[in-house]
């Protein structure tokens, strides 16, 4: 084969194997269940023994304490609820089809953003988002706060447990500003991995 | 099955990466130590292979010294790539590594064809090909800019949303399959993988100096490139190594900087601007053949 259709052959080639990367089987960790089935397992903060708490609060202690969100805009809806109504925020975040019709591109993250809890942290304001940047319609889009942020969960994929503890290591005893759950996406929208992260006032 | 798509945190790929490379080193150092005891026993050893092996080790300290200052650099580049133009984001999993495996060592035959194809990428790369002998140390042996020239032939996978700790990995894993072909020890491998894969045998006619074996094998891991792009050549006639004109040094100092020496000498020298230009862009046959034609005149 001459230089040209080697160059070309090669280019073929490259579309082909990426190709079959982006299609590969995603079968590990539960991962092919629709983001909404997998967060709703997540979420709801139960008490844990209290070993489990200290440990957490020690973690957390650890943990770094200088993560910004600089800029970051979502768009999406946002309710005040209880959090154990959150399923059914992502139900209708799922379902809102102005939102889903409006996004320029496959989306490759989805954000949570808990603010304002009540005193005994049973609701909050919640919103779940996208990236604004990759929204057309600038309505109902919400600044994600710029104070520190500590890391409860570093990015990675796991399970329903696992992510139930990352909000067991929140220190409880101080007054929580936000917090803010990043679920990265595969192309084929389920999730890929998760980051969860704390801000105190 | 499921292996294959279970996913790794970049850590977990980093930590692959600095073992395997780590590692290798050392099993590659007990073959060549293997190698040596062959050569004594075949009344082979000489000063100058000892010197050229001592060398070769020498140039790679000398590199390994260049890539921790440009290192930051290289991967800066490689995650500002990432997160500005990937298409997609493609997840950290075994399977996701195999792909990226395959498109490095396309990436690598066409890499390694450039290095071939202009005097400037030969400056640096004439270094790995000027050894008299092939064992598991001339492996080793780099040239001062080996680490610039893949940068422009991998970034496009990061481009396609392979994570740049893949591409990292599977640069490494393509050169460490490298490493092992550069012996005489091994002849030749059962035909299928002869067919396949990049071997001892085809690497040895890529360092040799024999007209029919010149610009020849250029393959990483998979020769199947080679014979696609009609590139390949068959191990028949006995190979003799180096490059031309030979630096008949062991001086790892002299050795590290020869294609660049060289081609400082040959640009100040030069008659005409448009012959500068020849000299960096054509292969590094064309310098040559100029100054055979002058040699005669
Ligand atoms: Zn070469």
């Amino acid at each position: 084969m001459s230089l040209l259709p080697s160059l070309l052959t090669s280019v073929a080639i490259t579309c082909l194997v990426w190709l079959v990367a982006v299609f590969q089987p995603n079968i590990a960790i539960a991962s092919d269940m629709p983001i909404v089935e997998r967060v709703n397992k997540t979420i709801l903060i139960k008490e844990l023994p209290v070993e489990h708490k200290r440990q957490a609060v020690a973690q957390q202690k650890k943990s770094s304490d200088n993560f910004k969100f600089e800029n970051v805009q979502i768009a999406g809806i946002s309710q005040n609820i209880s959090l154990n109504k959150v399923p059914t925020l992502w139900n209708d975040f799922n379902d809102n089809k102005t939102l889903q019709n409006s996004l320029k591109r496959n989306p490759s993250k989805v954000f949570v953003y808990y603010r304002d809890f009540s005193s005994s942290y049973e609701s909050a304001m919640v919103s779940i988002g996208y990236d604004a940047k990759n929204v057309k319609s600038k309505a109902n889009v919400i600044n994600l706060p710029t104070s520190r942020f500590s890391s409860l969960l570093n990015k990675g994929r796991y399970n329903d447990i696992e992510l139930k503890q990352a909000w067991q290591k929140i220190d409880y005893r101080k007054r929580i500003l936000a917090v803010v759950e990043v679920h990265y996406l595969n192309t084929d929208n389920t999730v890929n991995s998760t980051e969860i992260f704390v801000s105190y006032n | 099955m499921e292996f294959l798509t279970q996913a790794f945190s970049t850590d977990e790929i980093w930590w692959l990466e600095s073992w395997l490379d780590d590692w290798f080193l050392v099993i590659a150092f007990g073959l060549f130590l293997l190698e040596l005891v062959r050569y004594a026993v075949k009344k082979q050893f000489s000063k100058n292979l000892l010197g050229d092996s001592i060398a070769n080790y020498v140039t790679l300290v000398i590199f390994i010294g260049i890539v921790a200052l440009v290192a930051l650099t290289y991967a800066g580049v490689f995650f500002y790539v990432y997160d500005t133009f990937r298409i997609v984001e493609l997840p950290i999993t075994p399977w996701t590594i195999l792909c990226c495996v395959i498109l490095a060592d396309l990436a690598y035959y066409w890499e390694h064809r450039f290095l071939h194809s202009n005097g400037l990428a030969w400056a640096t790369h004439t270094v790995h090909h000027s050894s008299p002998h092939f064992n598991i140390s001339v492996a080793y042996r780099h040239g001062p800019l080996d680490w610039l020239f893949p940068l422009f032939f991998h970034l496009p996978l990061a481009i396609l949303g392979f994570n740049p700790f893949i591409i990292f990995l599977s640069e490494v894993i393509v050169q460490l399959f490298q490493t092992l072909l550069h012996t005489e020890t091994i002849k030749k491998f059962p035909k299928p993988i002869e067919a396949v894969f990049n071997t001892p045998s085809h690497h040895r006619v890529h360092h040799a100096t024999n007209r029919k074996y010149l610009d020849k094998n250029y393959a990483g891991i998979l020769i199947i490139w080679d014979r696609m792009f009609g590139t390949f050549a068959r191990e028949e006639e006995p190979v003799r190594y180096g490059v031309f004109p030979r630096i008949n040094s062991i001086n790892p100092i002299k050795i590290f900087f020869s294609g660049f020496i060289k081609l400082g000498e040959q640009v100040i020298k030069a008659p005409t601007w448009s012959y500068r230009l020849n000299l960096l862009i054509k292969p590094p046959k064309w310098a040559w053949e100029q100054e055979q034609k002058n040699k005669h005149i």
